[in-house]
């Protein structure tokens, strides 16, 4: 729904003279010549959380790279106008993209016609790990207990998801399935979670941590685990779900950047490095735990690893549900 | 369409009536139905569809069978004469070439050239000081305030860009 | 009592005035053009909060989201093309009010009244915080399907002459939004296998289309006939609103504040529908109706008085649960996120500086933007000095810069052409164009939260009756539609009477 751009206008004097300093400093001493002598625009494709920590990534890249970065948002398709936006820029290295397992998603749903090949990763720059949780009143304080429950019910369990195919659904899906529950996933828009678990209309929801966080300290919700096999530091203290019962679990979101596939590899160095100093500064980190984001630089080398791992994983999922439109 | 509010509502009926039908055939072939679920991606458009059709047929028998006398005096607004045609005509035709020059040389250039041949060619100004002031004046205070100072992201062009 | 104090010094340091005031500054200037939003403000201004202290970060969050409210009405006063879907209500009375020679008073009126709608839906945000957040979370998916129908029956009251016609519009407005990806499968629906035609018909887009377009044509046919007005400078006065005026609108400013207050509160609603019910009711309280939509002072007044309670209302769930309700929120939860600060319950309880800090601030926004707005009044109106012709070229660009400016997508702005072009027609063809927005508005959350609804009952349709609170705004609806029906059938008998004798 907007567009914006965190450069250096006259604008980001009113913020901070010290940032704006540096911002002018910096560009006199760079060589012309070299990577990067004008803005990078990094394609941002959702709003909310994402969008901000994409503009403080975007912010922090600007400082340590010597050209304005600005984040220009074009969201629609469940990415994939931000991503055929991107893929059809030219490989210059100017053009960059915020990218999420959306890219995996929306292909498989047959909504995009090129995959993960048709853009080439820069860097992995951090994940975000879903919870599971239900109201307090539910009585259920770990996964064996709600599961025990929603047998014993024989009623379906009511799991709110953010949309239909996407990764929550897909996420939930894996868990339950696990569980060998029963389930009727609620599509809710963004950040509608915790009204509709406190409104007694879903039975579990799983969300980002961040939005149960003041509930979670209120004690009207109980977040039961999280979805990735190893223990990250979260908003809220919990366990993981493969511990808790559902053995073998492990997923969780990417965030990361990508360019148009031919971009020369001189530029996506430099890329790379400014946006391993950027991840790596204290400023990102606060920033992160503040939004309920983990940090993690990966290379490269390592992020395309795992893209292409994660994307086989998804595909596999979503045949599972039925919900593949490419196999 | 110029003339009574009967033979206005006979074509406006009848024009949106085939409109429902053609949506409704789009459909029917083209957005896939879900089994068994209580509601699709089909139940919305097809009922919006159904609804245009049943209101627009009721509008064309209301223009067929109405008897209500005074429809064929009243006059149906002011009618579409030779420059009401051409206001359309000019105003789609700015636009077309506007987002054609805004797509390949970005915001400067085209609105400075789309601006002063639209008060040359169309309006009929003659003066150099509008020609020119007006485009070059717009333009640079568009980009000057909401592309510099708001940093609203303004079109780039494809092929080259003046700032 | 310390912690007001604290919170009061903290909000009055002029770091936090100044940064209200550039808030304000930019939201209105946003709001005031067709196609930029207060969302998009938000965000742009969002980043220079970044290092800031958070009483000044809230402080200039808070002044663009309230002024990105208030200038949208500028707009739909002077040119008759709403800056926001908010102010979409405005243009009924608010346009006739500008081309009578009255702009600065119609926008005066409305800066007044959004600044009083406003603050009284801040003083319900102060005495029932918890208990509005209660009903907030009441709100399924059923009980939103039942209010947005409600909604959708003010149709009945602006469709003018002809309720089929106005029914046609509405659902002309849901056709339109159906095109691109369903938002509960992600199906493409009209996109013809075109990955572009996914992002669909956006709601900014196709309202600017709607409302500038065919205003436009009919401008440029004018000045081609030699007919356009002559600009008198003495037409172009200066006059605000007496207190007389302001008086006398006191029913209305409370009626229409609290349905904006409660409207703002429920989560994935928002301004326009307050807009439109507190317009429809006005008129239906109103001892003269028929003067509705000719230039009405109170038919400016009910749209801008709730829009601006929405902004009040909306900050209830946000402060108190944490829960944004739409875009504009979520982008400000955002910014108090990343200063470390929570909203929810225990917000309240360990940092009260804090939530003393937002309401003073949230009362300071209001002022600020006021004051801007009733001191801009005299540049603004100097806009309608220009000759039509070529203001209308500049509105066309700019409507251009707007539809683009939403998704940075030249998509748009051919879809915002395209969609002129036909509004244009539907003109000629005596259909309205109000309730064409209705439907674009509306249409979207009635497909999402009705199909929702059935997903959750799993097809049961009584889920739509089971609550009181639906079954209340149904039966508001109907009511509705049943006193038009009577209206019309009334007025018939009468004109078939007259033309017996």
């Amino acid at each position: 729904m907007s567009s914006i751009r965190s450069t250096a206008t006259p604008l980001r004097l009113f913020g901070s003279a010290a940032a704006a300093a540096l911002l002018i400093a910096v560009p006199l001493g760079t060589a012309r010549a070299e990577f990067p002598d004008k803005t990078i625009e990094m394609t941002t494709l959702f709003g909310g959380p994402a969008q901000t920590t994409s503009q403080v990534l975007a912010d922090l890249m600007s400082k340590n790279i010597g050209q304005p970065v600005i984040t220009v948002s074009r969201p629609g398709g469940g990415g994939a106008i931000g991503y055929t936006y991107v893929q059809s820029a030219p490989a210059d290295g100017y053009s960059i993209v915020f990218s999420s397992n959306s890219i995996s998603t929306v292909y498989y749903q047959g909504n995009l016609p090129f995959n993960y090949t048709a853009l080439a990763p820069i860097a992995h720059i951090g994940m975000e790990v879903p919870v599971l949780a239900v109201r307090a009143d539910s009585g259920w304080k770990d996964l064996k207990s709600m599961q025990a429950a929603a047998k014993a019910s024989g009623k379906k369990l009511r799991v709110g998801v953010s949309g239909l195919g996407t990764f929550t659904h897909l996420a939930s899906a894996a868990l339950f399935n696990r569980l060998g529950l029963q389930v009727v996933y609620i599509p809710y828009g963004e950040g509608r979670a915790p009204a509709e678990l406190l409104g007694g209309r879903v039975d579990a929801a799983l969300q980002w941590s961040s939005q149960f966080a003041p509930h979670v300290k209120a004690g009207t919700i109980n977040v039961l685990c999280m979805t990735s096999k190893d223990k990250v530091d979260l908003a809220i203290e919990t366990v993981t779900c493969d511990s808790a019962g559902a053995t073998g679990l492990d997923l969780t979101i990417w965030r990361g950047i990508h360019a148009p596939k031919d971009t020369p590899p001189a530029a996506i160095a430099r890329l790379e490095a400014s946006i391993k100093q950027a991840v790596e500064s204290a400023e990102f980190k606060k920033a992160g735990e503040n939004l309920g984001f983990t940090p993690l630089f990966k290379s490269a080398k390592d992020f395309g690893k795992l893209v292409a791992d994660n994307d086989k994983e998804i595909g596999e999922l979503m045949t599972e549900l039925g919900i593949n439109k490419k196999k | 369409m110029t003339g009574t509010v009967r033979t206005r509502d006979l074509l406006t009926g009848s024009l949106l009536l085939v409109v429902a039908l053609v949506w409704i055939g789009l459909i029917l072939t083209t957005i896939p139905d879900a089994e068994g679920m209580p509601s699709s991606a089909r139940t919305f458009p097809l009922a919006s569809g159904i609804g245009l059709a049943v209101l627009s047929a009721i509008v064309v028998a209301g223009a067929l069978f109405g008897n209500t006398a005074d429809a064929d005096q009243k006059r149906a607004g002011p009618g579409l004469d030779a420059l009401e045609w051409r206001g359309i005509a000019a105003t789609f035709g700015f636009l077309v070439g506007y987002i054609a020059l805004l797509w390949a040389v970005g915001f400067i250039l085209a609105t400075v050239v789309a601006l002063a041949a639209y008060l040359f060619l169309m309006l009929g100004k003659r003066s150099p000081a509008l020609l020119i002031g007006y485009p070059v004046g717009f333009a640079l205070a568009v980009w000057l305030i909401l592309g510099k100072l708001l940093a609203v992201y303004l079109p780039r062009g494809v092929l080259f860009n003046l700032f | 009592m310390d912690a007001l104090l604290t919170a009061l010094a903290a909000s009055l340091s002029w770091q936090s005035v100044l940064a209200t005031f550039f808030g304000s500054l930019v939201g209105l200037i946003f709001g005031a053009i067709p196609g930029l939003t207060y969302s998009m403000a938000l965000a742009m201004v969002l980043p220079i909060t970044f290092t800031m202290g958070h009483t000044p970060a809230i402080a200039m969050l808070l002044g663009t989201y309230i002024g990105g409210m208030t200038g949208g009405a500028v707009s739909a006063i002077l040119i008759g093309v709403p800056g926001t879907p908010s102010a979409a209500a405005t243009v009924l009375d608010g346009e006739i009010m500008g081309k009578q020679g009255k702009a600065s008073l119609a926008i005066g009126i409305a800066t007044i009244a959004g600044c009083i709608g406003g603050i009284l839906s801040l003083i319900v945000m102060l005495v029932s915080v918890d208990a509005l957040a209660r009903v907030a979370i009441s709100f399924g998916p059923a009980e939103i399907t039942a209010l947005v129908v409600f909604g959708l029956s003010t149709i009945c009251g602006l469709a003018g002459g002809s309720l089929v016609k106005g029914l046609i519009g509405g659902v002309i407005g849901l056709m339109l939004m159906n095109i691109g990806q369903d938002p509960i499968d992600g199906v493409p629906r009209f996109t013809f296998g075109s990955t572009a035609m996914l992002q669909g018909v956006d709601l900014l887009v196709a309202m600017i289309g709607l409302f500038a377009v065919p205003h436009v044509v009919t401008v440029f046919a004018t000045y081609w006939r030699g007919k356009e007005m002559k600009i008198d400078p003495g037409h172009v006065r200066t006059e605000l609103p007496s207190w007389r005026l302001l008086l006398a609108q006191r029913w209305n400013f409370l009626r229409s504040a609290a349905i904006g207050t409660v409207v703002g509160a429920i989560p994935g609603t928002g301004g326009p529908i307050a807009a439109f019910l507190a317009y429809d009711q006005a008129k239906r309280w109103s001892g003269h109706p028929e003067t509705f939509g000719k230039g009405e002072v109170s038919g400016v007044v009910a749209p801008e008085a709730s829009n601006h309670a929405v902004t009040g209302g909306a900050m209830i769930p946000l402060i108190g649960l944490g829960i944004p309700g739409d875009p504009a929120t979520a982008i400000i939860l955002g910014g108090l996120l990343i200063h470390g600060i929570q909203p929810g319950p225990l917000l309240f309880m360990e940092k009260p500086d804090v939530i003393s800090s937002i309401y003073l601030l949230f009362v300071l926004s209001y002022i600020i933007t006021a004051l801007i707005q009733l001191f801009g009044v005299r540049l603004f109106v100097k806009a309608l000095r220009v000759p039509p012709h070529l203001l209308a070229l500049g509105i066309l660009v700019m409507c251009v810069i707007g539809s683009f400016a939403i998704r940075n997508s030249l998509f748009d702005v051919g879809v915002m052409s395209l969609v002129g072009f036909l509004a244009y027609w539907l003109i000629k063809g005596g259909i309205p164009v109000t309730p064409i927005l209705l439907g674009l508005v509306l249409g979207p959350t009635l497909e999402r939260e009705a199909r929702t609804a059935l997903i959750m009952s799993e097809g049961s349709p009584t889920v739509f009756v089971e609550s009181y609170t639906a079954l209340l705004f149904w039966g508001l609806a109907l009511l509705i539609l049943l006193s038009q029906v009577v209206t019309m059938v009334r007025e018939r008998n009468g004109k078939a009477s007259k033309a017996t004798t």
